[in-house]
């Protein structure tokens, strides 16, 4: 008589049906595109932002208010409480465009990579 | 094909069956497939960190037991889940019909145990993974596996009767 382990051990395993492991390819394939496209995205987005603060520092250097900066560091304490009103004049001078490009591309590079992301998490549930 | 995506196919090969079988007995066919595919996708994304030189087949029925439990907690919050291993996984059993009716009848009565310990008979004599193993899936001592084992097999033969 076979012993009770035996018994256990001899369970019959199950075996995952040939349209079910093709699924899984499929599905493997899938994440592995997207995996690429979204990694290479990621990269673009993050250079493309990183060029675009490389040109909004430039033109803040090349073009920023230095006098008002001078005031600024000079008297400080009195400043401090019309900081807000004072603000602007520090940066006058930095062309708009690039403070728009700037943000332009940060916005696009956030809303891509986390529109990705999500995508991706959604393909690996589906 | 990458260097990745082989690994990844070896491992597939190799454990596929495993899994699904795992899978099917707590959850049943269709939710088994669907289960095996977000196994297997978990463990596409992380082949990186498998470790050839420790247990593999540890590190796999850890990703799938984890897909599992979130699985029947999302279930569970919808009401009751409760699966009979039947006629219907019949056509994709392994190995000869001689012996299938007591498979059955085996698989049935451990889905009566409590949970901890038709875990451990399931890894245990199902899945066939060491007491090692099977401590570094449920994260608890050796000592703790065997006598679930000792308890849980208790039960099954009481069930069994």
């Amino acid at each position: 008589m076979r012993s009770f382990d035996s018994k256990l051990s001899n369970v019959k395993s199950f075996q995952l049906s040939k349209e079910a492991v093709s699924r899984v390819e499929n599905a493997i394939d899938l994440v592995e595109i997207f995996g690429w496209v979204y990694l290479a995205s990621k990269y673009i987005w993050s250079l493309v932002t990183l060029v675009s603060f490389g040109y909004l520092i430039s033109e803040i250097i090349n073009s920023v208010n230095y006098e008002a900066w001078t005031v600024f560091w000079q008297n400080k304490s009195v400043l401090v409480n019309n900081m807000f009103s004072f603000i602007p004049a520090l940066f006058e001078g930095v062309p708009l465009s690039a403070v728009a490009v700037f943000i332009g591309c940060l916005s696009l590079s956030i809303i891509s990579i986390t529109a990705g992301k999500l995508t991706f998490n959604r393909i690996n549930h589906e | 094909m990458s260097k990745k995506r082989d690994l990844f196919e070896g491992v597939f090969e190799l454990y596929r069956d495993q899994i699904y079988s795992y899978l099917v007995q707590s959850v049943g066919r269709v939710d088994a497939e669907d289960l095996v595919q977000e196994v297997f996708i978990k463990v596409f994304k992380n082949i990186n960190k498998f470790n050839r030189a420790k247990s593999e087949a540890a590190w796999i029925y850890t990703i799938a037991r984890n897909t599992l439990y979130d699985f029947l907690r999302k279930k569970k919050s919808k009401g009751n889940y409760e699966v009979c291993v039947d006629d219907y996984v019949v056509e994709n059993t392994v190995g000869e019909s001689k012996d299938l009716d007591e498979s059955i009848a085996v698989r049935n009565a451990a889905n009566k145990l409590k949970k901890d310990r038709r875990e451990v008979i399931v890894l245990h004599y199902f899945q066939g993974l060491s007491y090692e193993e099977i401590s570094r899936i449920i994260k608890s001592p050796i000592n703790t596996v065997k006598s679930r084992i000792s308890r849980a097999k208790s039960d099954l033969k009481e069930l069994l009767k």
